[in-house]
């Protein structure tokens, strides 16, 4: 069997949460099959502008097969796009113009997977949003699998979106928020699919000491890792913690770990890292008290998984449907709605030790029960063979 | 803590909050939250700030004073005394008043974000009610048209049939 995936992005540098869990799936199924991947060559999401070589490469014993971005993202007029086809009554064909505007346009890929459809048994397709991913499912309907990837933003309700969620062989999703999302917005119960997630694996030997020191970063902290970004929450996150530190007088600091597109607060109690390697990652994640994230919209979120594999708790925010879905079903978080529950949910968890170790082994539980490889790599094989015997 | 079980524990500073460790729960401890926060607003914006205590009539810092028992402060104080009440009916007062007008504009803005809500969600029934119209219209159009076509093909039929019967006719009666 010869599966493509096709991902708007896809190296090794790339950590953005589809395009991992892109590259993780791509490498755990080559035992299972021939693995291919489809991608383009852009490394930047705001403007998908070409920066990986044209062609053939090899990341991680995959081969992958990079095209052209014809056409470059225009952030500014995506935005008066965007916010034309939100606000106001629109045609179908305005949704397809902010697609292709929204991007990555690249027609060769489309080319490709039109002219060598007989080559592969099935494409999966990452990021229903996506102009690749839109186009590739119209090409290839009959052997398309989708990866939807999808969060509570306002542009899943276009119209193009909801016939596209019908056109898959199958869809998967990656938690239960999701699903019944997709479900409840296109009606595609009838639709093969499953929730299958991500595995976890945590790194051996790991010591954050020397790392810690090197930023002067002393005494307990909390820790958020990710794009320090406004859409993340992050703001809302740098206010809410300095009015915890000023109404509690804590001592606690805040360690950010990640790229930023946000001016951090300069404050002698927040740390920025920037982008660190995996191995260090891990380390200061487990060196933390909790985790917290502040994201608004979240498919799965990874760090979350990551962070419950090293048995931490997390504080969540709430308005993120799928960040408290897990918190309950996981009981290993706390989650918040505006500050006041922000301040009480951090306290009790700040003042426990045993709330947070119990959380954390919850955590741990929930993970073991559905996020190891073994489980998420045969809930894709028994996609394809139920796929098959259709 | 009365009525605890095994396990549970309460809180310093939330000793509303009791958790059950063999059995954690966390939409049971979000909701006990929820309830602290919302018993906690409830009583600030019934004064019970002040931990439950008679408001005095003299602000703290005059009570200090007070207390000192100074010849001097006392002489200030009887001085003042007069003007308490104008001092209390000056702070406590506004406060109450921020605090109100705070409860009332949080009330308002709810009103007016749940009224936005449910405009939203009418606009978009309204939208996919508009566009069922639309759609139903189109196929009765179409249908209406596949009709008319019909009929005409009936009537043509209709009319070679008179004339093929005009012309046995006449083929009969010669």
């Amino acid at each position: 069997m010869k599966i493509a995936f096709v991902v708007q992005r896809y190296g090794l540098e790339i950590s953005g949460g589809a395009e991992l869990h892109c590259r993780w799936i791509a490498e755990h199924m080559k035992k299972y099959c021939d693995v291919e991947v489809l991608t383009t060559r852009a490394f930047d999401y705001i403007t998908w502008k070409n920066h990986y070589p044209r062609g053939k490469d090899i990341i991680n014993g995959i081969p992958v097969k990079r095209f052209s971005v014809k056409r470059a993202r225009n952030p500014r007029k995506f935005g008066r796009i965007q916010d034309y086809i939100l606000k106001n009554e629109h045609l179908e064909k305005d949704e397809l113009k902010w697609l292709e505007e929204e991007g990555p346009f690249s027609p060769a890929l489309l080319k490709y997977i039109k002219r060598h459809e007989d080559d592969y048994d099935y494409f999966i397709f990452y990021c229903c949003r996506y102009y690749h991913s839109y186009w590739g499912i119209n090409t290839v309907p009959n052997k398309s699998i989708l990866v939807p990837t999808a969060e509570h933003d306002p542009v899943i309700h276009l119209k193009i979106f909801k016939d596209l969620l019908k056109k898959p062989r199958a869809i998967i999703y990656l938690t239960e928020e999701e699903k019944k999302m997709i479900n409840s917005i296109s009606q595609n119960q009838n639709i093969l699919g499953d929730i299958v997630g991500v595995g976890i694996e945590t790194p051996s030997n790991f010591s954050a000491g020397e790392f810690l020191k090197r930023y002067g970063i002393k005494g307990d902290y909390i820790i958020y890792v990710g794009r320090i970004d406004e859409n993340k929450g992050c703001d809302k996150l740098f206010d809410y913690f300095l009015r915890f530190k000023r109404e509690k007088t804590s001592d606690i600091s805040l360690v950010l770990v990640g790229s930023t597109v946000l001016k951090i607060p300069s404050h002698p109690d927040i740390f920025h890292l920037g982008f660190i390697p995996e191995k260090e990652k891990f380390s200061v994640l487990d060196s933390a008290l909790l985790l917290v994230m502040p994201s608004f919209y979240e498919s799965l979120s990874i760090v979350t998984l990551e962070a419950w594999a090293l048995g931490k708790p997390v504080l969540a925010n709430a308005r993120c449907d799928v960040l408290k879905g897990q918190c309950l079903r996981s009981n290993a978080g706390l989650y918040y709605e505006n500050y006041e529950e922000f301040k009480s949910a951090l306290d009790i968890l700040l003042s426990s030790s045993r709330l947070r170790k119990t959380m954390g082994d919850n955590g741990r539980r929930y993970l073991n029960k559905a996020y190891t490889w073994e489980i998420v790599e045969n809930k894709f094989l028994s996609i394809f063979n139920r796929l098959e015997r259709e | 803590m009365p009525g605890k079980n095994k396990g549970e524990e309460a809180f310093e500073g939330f000793e509303e909050i009791s958790i059950d460790y063999e059995n954690i729960d966390v939409a049971d401890i979000m909701s006990q939250i929820k309830r602290k926060i919302s018993s906690q607003q409830k009583s600030f914006l019934q004064g019970e700030h002040l931990d439950g205590k008679e408001s005095s009539l003299y602000p703290p810092e005059f009570e200090t004073a007070v207390g000192t028992r100074s010849k001097i402060k006392n002489l200030l104080l009887r001085i003042m005394r007069p003007l308490y009440p104008l001092i209390k009916l000056l702070i406590l007062p506004v406060y109450k008043e921020l605090a109100e007008n705070l409860a009332r504009t949080t009330e308002r803005i709810d009103r007016t974000t749940e009224r936005i809500q449910r405009t939203k969600e009418y606009t978009k029934l309204l939208h996919s009610l508009t566009h069922n119209i639309i759609v139903e219209l189109t196929k009765l159009k179409i249908e209406e048209e596949n009709l008319k076509v019909k009929t005409r093909i009936i009537e043509k039929d209709l009319e070679l049939l008179q004339k093929r019967e005009k012309a046995l006719e006449e083929k009969v009666f010669k």
